[in-house]
Order: structure tokens, then C-alpha cells, then sequence
């Protein structure tokens, strides 16, 4: 039954894509985020969703008449050039092996969807069919495990898609509290009062899902968020008000596992899996102290004969005191800072924050050339919103292997769009009346 | 029925901690349910989207 479903709602999704190659982005997007393999159990179980997406629309584009012009744009320099020292890193590194091959493989897929983002996706009506089509995959797993975690009474233990990489737990969380600031920007933007409530109690099923993941990264993550928006406020004092409740409340219902779990924070450098992170950290600085400019290539720390070779010169990075990594075990890097340090060395970690930078500059100039301006206020809401997911991801992030999560470049291609539509000098038909999405 | 996802579904049924039967049940058929609903909505936001290109409406 679900295999037929999913069968007969995937190609009539796809068949607009040979008119409207933008339609391939939002079922490339859905494709990659939901994951749906993960909810059959027969014909359709191995069918490769996303790949047939992926192709269809970079060929329709390719052949139609739709303009291949991408936005001038040095975020998309950026992801360029980021992509080309993935390669160079990858055919050059020291891991050999298909699991940094595959990752790689991910890596390109992922960079290439964002220039179609910035390409294809250039209108409101483009952008906001983008942000449903993130809400019903990415949003979808946080409604699903949230209800579960629900309906178990906070038993239910919230990991995301296997396969995917949300299957962790930790990811999962981070996914979520990026999720959060899209789901609430629609919930603005809608004008009907039932798709109001949908958002609205999708926030919170997504909110649940967190804290179901156990996970001290979400946890992290949100307090960064919470801490960004009070300064952000120009209310602060009732932003307090209003919060104080809400963690009260939180606070109560929270099964005991959960406040037992995050209680853990406060002792990180006790706990054998904060520690376990440091030593992964240490691995990856030293690779890249080896290899500067290329780094390790993708997966590198993971790599059995990598770790084992720098957990002999472990003692160079002994100013932070930690015990000897495993050498039958190598961890993956839990940071996305390091994550990028070992597999692309520096040159690479210099790349991937200054894609971070110019992509929050993004936001902060479609905020001021949308301010004063009311048909571009939506624009302004949006690059606000942004900002949040970009807050969680920096700084939840900063614990979690999630430097290539697609859903974050979808986020930096859509805010080249937004800055390239704001910046244009004002096309006459623009000027008027606000759209409303439904 | 793969190996894969009866690990999936034996997953959901640990996790729940509920007693076998008909609340995981309900659990797993939530899940399905949901699953159907999220691909009609996405036929749906392609086809309002499409529409707000001009493709099938008077405008075309």
C-alpha cells in the first residue's frame, strides 16, 4: 500500500519537471531530506529516489529554456571552491577506501543542489514552494517522532532516517532546532487560520522530538538560539517573562532520563563521551597539521590505519590534557570544525567559515535592503529566520560531525537568492500589494 | 520485509515500551498514515506551485 503511494505520488510530482525543471529542486529536496525509502517495505525499498530527481532536473534544466545564469555571488565562489578542494582533497588523501569515497560522492551532490537552488529557485512563489517542500520532509520526521514521543509518555528514544544524516540522534536534534525558525516563518506567512494551527502544533511535535532525542547538542543548540533572540529583542523584559514559563513547564514534563541526561552538562569533563569527542578533535588537528592545505580527505579521521598511525603522535597536542585515544577505535570527528580541519585541512576550514560569514552577511544585508521596503518584507522575515538556523547550526554544530548537511547549503544557496532579489532595482510589476502564501 | 526494516519496526516497538499489541500497532499505522498524508501534500504544493507559474490555470 505505501510502496504504491509512494510510487504514484512520485511520479505525478515528477512529471512537472519536464516543464518546470524548479519543480525537480523541491522533489530533489524532498527526495533527500524524507528520505522515503525508509517508510516501505517492498518494490519501492532500493529504488533511488533522490538520484532520478537529481538527474531529471539538472537535464531538464539543462535542455529547457529556463536561464542557467547563477546569481554573481561570493558565497557561491566560496561553495565552488570548496567543492574543487573537496575533490583535490579526496583523490589526494591519505583514507583510501569508498566510505570517504561515498562521502565525497554526498558532498558534490549536496554542493551541486545548492547552485541549482540559487538557480532555478528565483522567485517568492519559487522560494516559498522550497520552504513547504523542507517543512513536509525535514518537518515531517520531527511531527512523526515528536507524536511517538508523545503518545509513549517520553519513552520513546527520537533518532531520525537511517541512512541518513539525521540517523543519529544528536543530528537529529540539530536538524530540528534549524527546522524550527522556517516552520515559525510560515506560520507567519500564512493567512488561513487551519494552516496556522498545523504550524503551530508542528512546531511543538518538532519541539518534542528534540527533547525525545536525549540529546545535550539539541539542548545546546536551543539556548543558543534563546540567547541570540534576547538580544535580538527589542522586548527583552517580556521575552523573559514569556520564556520563564515555557522552561518551567518543560522543566515538569520532561521525563526523568532527560533531566538525568542534560544534567551531564555540567560535568562534560568527566564524561567519557565529551572526552571521547576531545581526543576525536585532537586526531583531527593533528592530520591537518600534516597536511595543511588538502587535509586527510573525507572520513579521514574514521579511517582505521589514520587514527591508529596519529594516536602514535598523540602527545604533540598535549596542552589540552585528555587520556590516549583507542587505538582499535577510531571516532568520527563530532564537530563540524574539525570534522572540515581533518578532511580538507585548513585551507579547507578557512573555506567553510567563510562561507559560514558571507552567508550570515547575507542575512544581514537582505534584512537591510528589505527594511522600509513592504513588498520585501517577507524577504526580511525570512533572512531573520535564517539567522536562527544559522545560530543553531554554529553553535550546536560545534559537537556534531554535520559540516556537509544538506539542508544547511539549501539554506546558503536560498540566502544568495534572497540577497540577488532584494539588491535588483525595483521591477514595476513588484511594486504593490504583499503575496500571501496560503 | 527486509532485515532493515524490521529492525526499524522492532525499533519503534522497543522504544515505545508499550505492551505488544494493539498500541504499537497504532503506532506503526500512525506512522503510515502520516507517510500517506505527506505525500499527498506534496502533490498538492507541486501542483500549487505549477499553478503559480500560470501552467493550468486561465492565465496559461
Amino acid at each position: 500500500m505505501r510502496d504504491l503511494a509512494l510510487l504514484l505520488g512520485f511520479v505525478a510530482i515528477l512529471a512537472p519537471v519536464f516543464r518546470y525543471p524548479h519543480i525537480g529542486a523541491l522533489v530533489w529536496c524532498w527526495t533527500a531530506l524524507i528520505v522515503p525509502n525508509n517508510f516501505v517495505y517492498g518494490a519501492m525499498l532500493n529504488i533511488p529516489f533522490n538520484k532520478i530527481a537529481a538527474v531529471l532536473t539538472l537535464l531538464v534544466w539543462l535542455l529547457s529554456r529556463e536561464p542557467k545564469k547563477l546569481p554573481k555571488s561570493l558565497t557561491l565562489v566560496l561553495l565552488a571552491a570548496f567543492g574543487v578542494l573537496g575533490t583535490v582533497s579526496e583523490f589526494s588523501g591519505i583514507a583510501d577506501g569508498p566510505v570517504g569515497m561515498a562521502e565525497w560522492e554526498k558532498f558534490i551532490k549536496i554542493l551541486v543542489f545548492s547552485l541549482v537552488i540559487a538557480g532555478l529557485i528565483t522567485t517568492k512563489a519559487r522560494i516559498d514552494a522550497l520552504l513547504y517542500a523542507i517543512f513536509l520532509s525535514l518537518g515531517f520526521h520531527g511531527i512523526l517522532e515528536g507524536a511517538k514521543f508523545i503518545v509513549s509518555g517520553g519513552q520513546h528514544h527520537v533518532w531520525g532516517p537511517a541512512g541518513s544524516i539525521l540517523g543519529d540522534n544528536n543530528h537529529f536534534a540539530l536538524g530540528m532546532v534549524a527546522l524550527l525558525p522556517i516552520v515559525l516563518y510560515l506560520y507567519k506567512q500564512s493567512s488561513s487560520r487551519w494552516v496556522k494551527l498545523v504550524f503551530i502544533g508542528s512546531s511543538l511535535l518538532v519541539m518534542a522530538s528534540i527533547m525525545g532525542t536525549f540529546s545535550r547538542g539539541g539542548l545546546i543548540g536551543i539556548a543558543g538560539v534563546g540567547v541570540y533572540a534576547l538580544f535580538k529583542s527589542g522586548k527583552r523584559v517580556r521575552y523573559v517573562l514569556a520564556i520563564i514559563p515555557l522552561l518551567a513547564s518543560a522543566a515538569l514534563f520532561a521525563p526523568d532520563r532527560w533531566s538525568n541526561r542534560m544534567d551531564t552538562i555540567a560535568t562534560a569533563n568527566q564524561d567519557g563521551s565529551f572526552m571521547g569527542r576531545v581526543i576525536a578533535w585532537k586526531q583531527s588537528t593533528l592530520i591537518a597539521m600534516d597536511h595543511p592545505v588538502f587535509g586527510g580527505g573525507f572520513h579521514a579521521v574514521q579511517n582505521f590505519e589514520v587514527w591508529t598511525h596519529y594516536a602514535r603522535s598523540f602527545d604533540k597536542l598535549n596542552v589540552i590534557p585528555t587520556s590516549p585515544p583507542d587505538p582499535f577505535g577510531p571516532h568520527a570527528a563530532h564537530s563540524i570544525y574539525f570534522q572540515v580541519l581533518g578532511d580538507l585541512g585548513f585551507l579547507g576550514l578557512m573555506l567553510f567559515l567563510a562561507i559560514l560569514v558571507s552567508s550570515w552577511r547575507n542575512t544581514s544585508a537582505v534584512i537591510r535592503l528589505a527594511h522600509k521596503r513592504p513588498q520585501w518584507r517577507w524577504a526580511g522575515e525570512l533572512a531573520s529566520s535564517l539567522q536562527y538556523s544559522l545560530i543553531a547550526y554554529i553553535v550546536s554544530g560545534a559537537a556534531l560531525s554535520m559540516a556537509y548537511f544538506d539542508y544547511m547549503y539549501m539554506i546558503f544557496a536560498l540566502l544568495v537568492v534572497m540577497r540577488h532579489m532584494v539588491s535588483k532595482p525595483e521591477p514595476p510589476h513588484l511594486v504593490g500589494p504583499i503575496e500571501r502564501t496560503p | 520485509m527486509t532485515s532493515v526494516n524490521i529492525d526499524r519496526v522492532f525499533r519503534t516497538k522497543n522504544s515505545i515500551l508499550l505492551t505488544p499489541g494493539r498500541k504499537v500497532k497504532g503506532v506503526v499505522w500512525m506512522e503510515a498514515l502520516m507517510f500517506l498524508i505527506d505525500i499527498v501534500a506534496m502533490v498538492y504544493l507541486v501542483y500549487w506551485s505549477v499553478r503559480r507559474e500560470g501552467w493550468l490555470s486561465n492565465n496559461a
